[in-house]
Formats: structure tokens, C-alpha cells, sequence
């Protein structure tokens, strides 16, 4: 798959996976490698921009096993993001999978 | 590879950041090694997993230089600030909205001061330039009256201090340039 698309999504998809809890940094890069190939390294990088720009707080819990974990917390500015992104994202594919001649997301809604 | 090689080599490529967060990344890497490794996978397929290090190092590096090259513009004494709050706690990250509101006082207050300290050396160097003007029109009409010597010495006196004060007024009108820019583009930053 093309490197471009996936870039460009990878911050949606942390974000989006915040939204549902605070997760650790190994738990984002399983849970995004296993649905979408990807190096797990290149979630990192984005998780330190994000989390610069404000759109997460950090805290960190001491496990039982392993060792302490560094948590990552949506703020209201990561939730508007969230938000946001999701919804160019939407609009987004649509258009394109109007353009391509695909069944759009809403068409997927209505038929699950 | 191994973990060791692996966090070498990313070590190695982060070298333009700063100490402190090289070792915080390093940290994040070192995580996913030990969750990864207790969930039964070996350093190789770790590593595999992870990707090359220095395309990952260059994420890092890459994003740091859009960060500079945005704050570098306008103040550098925001800018710096900012990043040392970055460095300090990781649990306390101001929103962004408080940061570009201080932010703007900061600039506007710094922007007023700069505009006061213009305006008065405008004010200071008008009558400077006049004063030196008419020191020289006096030297020649007293061409006829005193020696050579004075009437050469208050004519290079005038002419050294309208130059001076003229000089002086071009400097401040091209650093009020400047600052109009940055004010323009603080402006459009922060809306």
C-alpha cells in the first residue's frame, strides 16, 4: 500500500483510538499494526508531535509487570481534533470513492 | 539486528535534539522493546516490526525543524520559552490557546515598547538634523568674520551631526520595517 496514504491517516487513527481510553505508547503501535502494515516505529514520532502540540497529556503509572508505563490522555484540544479529522476524512472518502465508482461509507452504513 | 544495534543506530541519527529528549525517545523505543519481548517476540522481528531507525530518527529530526523553522520568525524569546516548557513535564502541556494568547501579549507589549523607544528617537533627531543644519549655515556666514580653522571646524561639526542624526533616523525607519513584518505575521499566526 501506498506509504502517502497511510502518513497521512496514522494521526486520525491515534487520535481516534484515544478517544475510546487512555492508551500506552506499545498498545497504539499493536493496535494500528494490526489492522494497518505498518512500521511500528513511525507511530513514536507522531505520538511526541502530537503530544507537543497539545493534543495529549502524559502520565505515567507504575505496572506490575514490565515497567512503568507512560499513558497517553486526549485533551479537549486532541477530542476537537479527533473530531474534526474524522470528519474531513468522511467527506473525504466519499468523495473519492464516489469518484472511483465504490460503495460509499454511508452506503456501507445504511447496508450493515 | 539486535535491540542494542538498534537503539544505536537510532541514538545516532537523533543527534541535532537535545540530550533530554534524545534520551526520552529513547525511552519510548526501549518500552516497546520490553512489552514486544514479553509478549514473546524475539529483538529480530522487533526490530523488523519497528522499521529502520533511521527513517524513525528522521521523523523526529524533521518534525523539530518545521517546529523551529515556525518559531524562529517571530520572537525568539517565545519560541525558547515554549520549548523549555516542552522539555520540562510531560504531564503538564499548556493548551495551546493560553500559549498563543500570552504568546501575543508578550509580542504586543514588546511591539509597543519598540514603537515608544522609535517614536522618540524620531522625535530626539528631527531637531539633532536641524541643529547641525544650522550649525553649518552659520559656519559660512561667518566665513568672513573668524579664521579658516573655526569656521572649517563648525561647518564639519554640523555637517558630522545632521549625517549622524539622518543616518540614525534611516536605521530606525528600516527596523520599524521589520517590525511591522513580524507584527503582520504574529497576527496571522495567532488568528
Amino acid at each position: 500500500m501506498n506509504i502517502q496514504y497511510k502518513k497521512g491517516v496514522l494521526e486520525l487513527c491515534v487520535l481516534s483510538l484515544l478517544k475510546q481510553g487512555d492508551k500506552y505508547g506499545y498498545e497504539l503501535a499493536e493496535a494500528i499494526s494490526r489492522e494497518i502494515p505498518v512500521a511500528e516505529g513511525t507511530i513514536y514520532p507522531i505520538l511526541r508531535r502530537l503530544r507537543n502540540e497539545g493534543y495529549f497529556d502524559v502520565y505515567i503509572t507504575d505496572s506490575a509487570e514490565g515497567p512503568p508505563r507512560k499513558y497517553y490522555r486526549l485533551t479537549q484540544k486532541g477530542k476537537d481534533s479527533q473530531k474534526e479529522q474524522y470528519d474531513e476524512w468522511m467527506n473525504f472518502t466519499n468523495q473519492v470513492i464516489r469518484l472511483i465508482g465504490g460503495a460509499t461509507n454511508d452506503q456501507n452504513r445504511v447496508s450493515e | 539486528m539486535t535491540k542494542t544495534e538498534y537503539l544505536n543506530e537510532l541514538k545516532k541519527n537523533l543527534s541535532p535534539l537535545s540530550e533530554t529528549e534524545r534520551l526520552d525517545i529513547l525511552a519510548d523505543f526501549e518500552e516497546h522493546f520490553t512489552y514486544a519481548l514479553s509478549n514473546g517476540k524475539t529483538e529480530e522481528e522487533i526490530c523488523n516490526d519497528l522499521g529502520d531507525p533511521k527513517e524513525n530518527a528522521e521523523q523526529y529530526v524533521n518534525s523539530l525543524e518545521n517546529k523551529q523553522a515556525e518559531e524562529v520568525s517571530v520572537i525568539p524569546v517565545a519560541a525558547k520559552e515554549k520549548q523549555n516548557e516542552a522539555h520540562t513535564i510531560p504531564n503538564n502541556i499548556p493548551s495551546q490557546n493560553s500559549n498563543n494568547s500570552t504568546k501575543a501579549a508578550l509580542f504586543l507589549t514588546g511591539f509597543i515598547i519598540a514603537l515608544m523607544f522609535a517614536i522618540s528617537i524620531y522625535m530626539s533627531c528631527v531637531p539633532t538634523a536641524a541643529g547641525g543644519l544650522i550649525l553649518i549655515v552659520l559656519g559660512f556666514s561667518l566665513i568672513p568674520l573668524f579664521n579658516w580653522q573655526l569656521v572649517c571646524l563648525i561647518i564639519s561639526a554640523g555637517a558630522l551631526i545632521t549625517s549622524a542624526s539622518i543616518l540614525f533616523m534611516l536605521l530606525i525607519t528600516w527596523l520599524c520595517k521589520y517590525l511591522f513584518k513580524g507584527y503582520k505575521k504574529n497576527n496571522s499566526e495567532v488568528n
